[in-house]
Parts: C-alpha cells; structure tokens; sequence
C-alpha cells in the first residue's frame, strides 16, 4: 500500500451533550491512500460525518492522532488547521453549504479568495472549473435558482478550486433524486483519476458498494468492516 | 484572503442588509453631528472670544484695581490659580492714577468711565439699544484706536462731540447701513433711569456725532461699545452720575474702579504688573487672560465634547446590536468560510470592517450635518442678535473634523470587536450545523 494520504490512530471523539458525555468516534484507526474511492457507511449517529471532520480538520480529536502524510494535525494551531483545510481538503456536504447572497461563480471563486489569489486568476479558475461540472451557462445565478444537483455541483466545483489533493463528501446525495445522484457520483469517482483522494459518507449501502471499491461500516463510533481496500 | 477582498465582502454583506445598515449609521450620524456641533460650539465661542485679546496694543495693557483695605492680593481666592484683580475693589482717585504714572515702564494710564446707559440712534430704524458701555479714550491712546477703525476717523480735538463706535455694535444692528453709512450721524444719550426730580440735560449734552467705527474684535480688555474724547466721556459721565444703576459701578465723580495702564513695551509687561503689585494694586494682563481663558475653554470644551459624545457612545450600542445580529445570522456562513480555510482572523477582519464601514459612513455624513447645522445656526444667531460680522459661534475646524470621523471610525469598531471575536471563535462543525 503507497504512503497515506492521511490516516487516524486511535481516535476519539467524545462530545458533552447537556450533562451527558458521548463517544462520538471510538478507537478508529483508518488510514487512506492517494487515488482511493472510499465510502464510510453506517447507520444515523453510528459517527461517520464525525470521523470525516476529524479528516478533515474541521475538529480535533479527543485522543489519538490525525496525520496528514505523516504531518499530525491534533497538534497543529488553528490557523494551521485553517491552513491545511485551504490547500488539502475539499468538502462537499450534504446540504451544499454555498452562500445564498452569492452567485456559482463567486461561490466557486471563494476559496481561491481565501487563499488570496488575484481577482483575474480567481475567474479564470472558477470558469474552468463550472465548465467542468458542465454549468458554465448557469454562472451568474444564484444558488436558490439552481436545482439541487446543480447546487452540489457548484459545491464540487468549489470543492475542486485550490485542486486538494482529499475530497470529503458527506452525504454529498442526500438531498438528491437518484438520477441526479447518479451522476454527481458519476462526477466524484471520475476524480479519483488523477490521483485524488474521495472519501464519501453514506448511510446508502447501495451507493458505497457500486462507486467505492473500499467500504469502512462504523458502528457506535467503531469499525466493524474494512472491506476492498488495497493490500 | 487580502485586505482588498475583505474589505469588498464586508461592504457586500453590509449592502445585504440595506434598512438595517441604514437605521444603524443614522445613528452614528446623529451622534457625530451632535459631537461636531457641540465642539464647534466651543472652538467657535473660544476663538471669537481670543480674537478680541489678539494686537500688541492690547497686550501691553494691564487692567488695575485698587484692593479693598485689609484683603491682600494673597488672601484672595482665585480660582484658576492666575493673579489678578477681585471686582468689586477700592474706588480709585485721581491720586492713584498719578501714582500709576509714577511708575518705571508706563507709557500712560486711562482711568475707565465705564458708563452704562441707553443709546438712540438718531434718523435710524430700530428703538434705543439699552444697556450700552460709554468709555473714554485718552489721547495716549489714540494712535491704537486709529489703528483698529474700519471707517471714518477719530475726533481732531480732545473736546470734540463726537464718538467712536464698535463694529460688533453696531454691524448687527445697522447691517443695511454698514460702518461708512454710520459716520456723521448722531447718537443721542437717553437714560432710562433719569431721576425724575433733575431735569433732563438740553439736548446738545447728549448728543454726539459719530466720528469712526472701530473693529470691536480687536480691543480685548477695552471693552465698551462707544468712546468719546476722555474729557466729553468724563463730563458726561458726571452728568449721568455714573450712568444707569448696576449696583457695583461708580457714580461718584473723580472715582474709577479701574484704570487700563499701557507698558512701554511687550517685554515690560510682566515686570510693569509686579511693580505696581508693590506698590499696593493688582493687575491684569491680557496674558493673564488668554491663561484664565485657555483654562476655562478646556472645560467647556470637555464639558460639550463630552455631552457630545454620549450620542456616540449610544449608537456604539447600535452598532454593537446589528454586529451580534449579523453574526448570529450569519453563522452558517462563518462555518462554510472556516470549512473552505478562513483563519479566525479572516472571519474577524469581515466583521470589523462592516463596523468600521458604518463608523465611516456614519461619521462622515454626521460631520457634513454637524457643519451645515453650524452654519445654518451661525446664519441665524447674525440675525437674531448683534454679532460681529467675523464673529462663528460654530467653528468646524481640521482636527475637528479629523478628530470627530476618527471617533466615530473608532467607537463603531470598539462595537464590533467582541460580535467579531465571537465569530472568529465559532466552531466550524457548530457552525455548518446552525440553522
């Protein structure tokens, strides 16, 4: 197996919810390898969206380690959290997360913004990017004039914008029909080509088993199954 | 993320909320306004009153008093800590002012006549103006009083009928006129208080062609409305029997309750004021003056700076609202940003941005409403009461205005830095998850 592209050691995650601790993620140790399709399935509150913003730094674990190609995120200052989600992560989440007050373009031109890039590379890149999710037409509307998977394509193109090297998709179908689904997934196992890494969230056994060739079940924040990952 | 693309999310997210914007920097508009009148105010009433103590005649002038036997000058309170003289003093004679002459460095004395009286304008509109000051110029100091007229001239002979006037008198009362349409015409004396069992002098005793208008602005301590030669001043005060009733001016003829001494020169001043101190007297410099004054508009300047203010501080209230609103509102959109990889301090740039774009906004319309409400008030006080024509109550200077938009700047980005704290900390996973 080539070197991870990132991976988790003994994570915990344990939340206070009013007076009542809860484990969250239980002793995961997974790792992901560049170039992998993989799917995290369990049931509701089985801890997979949690692992997966462990992944992707948008939290920190209780206990264990999150490395980034060996580099530990746990350890790492916020700012540099912030800094590794801007040049290595992609999200696509369930509910698309874009910017209601913004238009596609601006929408897929915010990362770049924050990485600061100038206003003209910024629009170059963004128009390249709809162009791929095929809504280069659809550029100047609004996210609430968009069909859902118009929206979650603009998202993936966001997602795609500083080019990470990691996509995580939570749920990226939920809000789907299963035509649209089909081909938003279509889109995101197309990505895996050139060498990226998808991991995508799913309670959709179906989904998991026909786009990723590696599926992890979590139960009560542990893993039960690893199956068809490489050897 | 660069300044540039801060500031242009800032303005957006600002414009995304129109009414709110608005109603927040109206607001801050009002309380800068308020805060520029109000210091205007002060800056305005301290440079008209400085103008009048400006022109080296009147600084080498010290007003003397004669203290009350048995309360030296150093029993005195004073409440600034300047020496000076206490009024009401001791009735001065023409012996003391011999005595003020005698001494080394001055150049002349003037008793002041101080008359207080009623004065009719003869051939022009308007009634009698009450409560006028008479004084009289001696011809030692003449040559100053040539210096400061804007109109005609002075008297050719110490015992001419004729007077000078003050612009600041007469500019509001006669603006139709003006000061050259002032000269040659006649005022006449009509005291309002005219013992009933005296007769009333004959008209030619009262009466007084106007000779000159002098800058008033320009006098400082000199501060009657009309002068006559010393010796008509004198006689007419006889006449008057001191003029109309105050309850602390003299009426006794040959008594002073103050005299003006000129030093020789600038230098002499200070040593002119200790002299005559020994020799049992107190003075007042227009220094002493512009010290005392200085002193006093530093209060009054904090005083209204700080009434203010409280506008201000009130719509730091505001600002502080619509910032935690906007946070609260936004906090999905925070998380979106800090999923995409804003720092803490991207997320708190935005936001203090939009309140330093409202303290910005605010205090620069605020500072053109203060100003036009100062000259509109400046416009209206010159036709209400007799002011001199240089005369800006609500002075809006530089560093005011400078000073005013960079409190506003400055109050609307205290209002915004905990509702910006507070977004810059939110958790990303909270935040996507808010709804």
């Amino acid at each position: 197996m080539p070197d991870p592209l990132i991976s988790a050691e003994k994570v915990v995650k344990r939340y206070l919810l009013g007076e009542e601790v809860v484990t969250a993620v239980d002793g995961v140790t997974v790792s992901f390898a560049p170039g992998e399709m993989a799917a995290i399935v369990g049931r509701s509150g089985s801890g997979k969206s949690t692992l997966l913003h462990l992944l992707g730094a948008l939290d920190r674990p209780t206990s264990g380690r999150i490395l980034a190609r060996g580099r530990r995120l746990d350890e790492q200052s916020d700012d540099e959290l912030a800094a590794f989600r801007r040049a290595t992560v992609g999200f696509v989440f369930q509910s698309f997360q874009l910017l209601p007050g913004a238009t596609a373009q601006r929408n897929v031109e915010l990362p770049l913004l924050l990485a600061g890039l100038p206003p003209a590379e910024r629009k170059a890149r963004a128009d390249k990017l709809l162009d791929r999710v095929g809504l280069s037409p659809r550029r100047g509307h609004r996210p609430s004039q968009l069909s859902g998977g118009e929206q979650q394509r603009v998202a993936i193109a966001r997602a795609l914008a500083n080019d990470p090297p990691l996509l995580l998709c939570d749920e990226p179908t939920g809000n789907l029909d299963s035509r649209t689904s089909e081909e938003i997934l279509g889109l995101l196992s197309g990505l895996t080509k050139d060498g990226r890494t998808v991991v995508l969230v799913t309670h959709d056994r179906a989904i998991a088993e026909r786009y990723c060739p590696r599926r992890i079940e979590l139960s009560d924040g542990r893993v039960v199954t690893d199956t068809g990952g490489a050897p | 993320m660069t300044f540039a693309d801060a500031f242009r999310m800032a303005l957006e997210n600002l414009g995304r909320r129109p009414g709110r914007t608005l109603l927040t920097t109206v607001g801050v508009i009002v309380g800068t306004g308020a805060l520029v009148l109000m210091i205007s105010l002060g800056v305005g009433l301290q440079r008209g009153t400085q103008a009048l103590f400006s022109g080296e005649g009147g600084l080498r002038r010290i007003l003397v008093t004669k203290p009350l036997p048995n309360s030296g000058p150093k029993k005195r309170a004073h409440p600034f800590g300047f020496s000076g003289p206490g009024i009401p003093g001791a009735l001065m004679t023409a012996k003391d002012v011999e005595d003020l002459r005698a001494i080394q460095g001055v150049a002349f004395v003037v008793p002041d006549l101080i008359i207080r009286s009623t004065v009719e304008f003869h051939g022009l509109e308007g009634g009698p103006a009450t409560d006028v000051f008479l004084g009289g110029a001696a011809s030692e100091e003449e040559p100053e009083f040539r210096a400061v007229l804007k109109a005609g001239s002075l008297w050719s002979s110490p015992d001419e009928r004729s007077c000078i006037v003050g612009s600041r008198f007469v500019e509001g009362r006669f603006k139709d006129v003006g000061a050259e349409g002032l000269i040659g015409r006649t005022i006449i004396i009509s005291h309002r208080f005219w013992p009933e069992e005296e007769p009333k002098p004959p008209a030619e005793e009262v009466t007084f062609r106007i000779a000159g208008v002098f800058s008033s602005d320009r006098m400082g301590l000199r501060g009657a409305a009309i002068y006559f030669p010393f010796k008509v001043g004198e006689a007419l005060r006889t006449r008057l029997k001191g003029g109309e009733p105050t309850g602390v001016l003299t009426t006794k003829p040959g008594t002073y309750m103050t005299c003006s001494v000129s030093a020789k020169s600038l230098d002499e001043v200070d040593l002119v004021k200790h002299r005559l101190n020994d020799a049992g007297y107190e003075g007042l410099t227009q220094k002493d003056m512009l010290v005392l004054l200085e002193t006093l508009f530093l209060f009054i300047d904090g005083f209204l700076a700080c009434i203010g203010a409280i506008g201000l501080i009130v719509s730091l209230f505001g600002i502080a609202n619509t910032m935690a609103m906007a946070v609260l509102e936004r906090t999905r959109e925070i998380g979106i940003l800090k999923a995409l990889g804003a720092r803490g301090r991207d997320v708190r740039r935005v936001f203090l941005l939009e309140s330093a774009g409202i303290g910005v906004a605010g205090g620069v319309i605020g500072l053109a409403a203060g100003t036009l409400a100062g000259v509109a008030l400046n416009a209206t006080a010159h036709g209400l009461f007799e002011l001199s024509a240089d005369l800006r109550l609500f002075h809006v200077s530089i560093p005011l205005a400078l000073g005013a938009v960079g409190f506003a700047v400055l109050v609307s980005v205290v209002a915004g830095v905990f509702p910006a704290r507070r977004a810059a900390r939110l958790d990303p996973v909270g935040a996507l998850r808010y709804e």
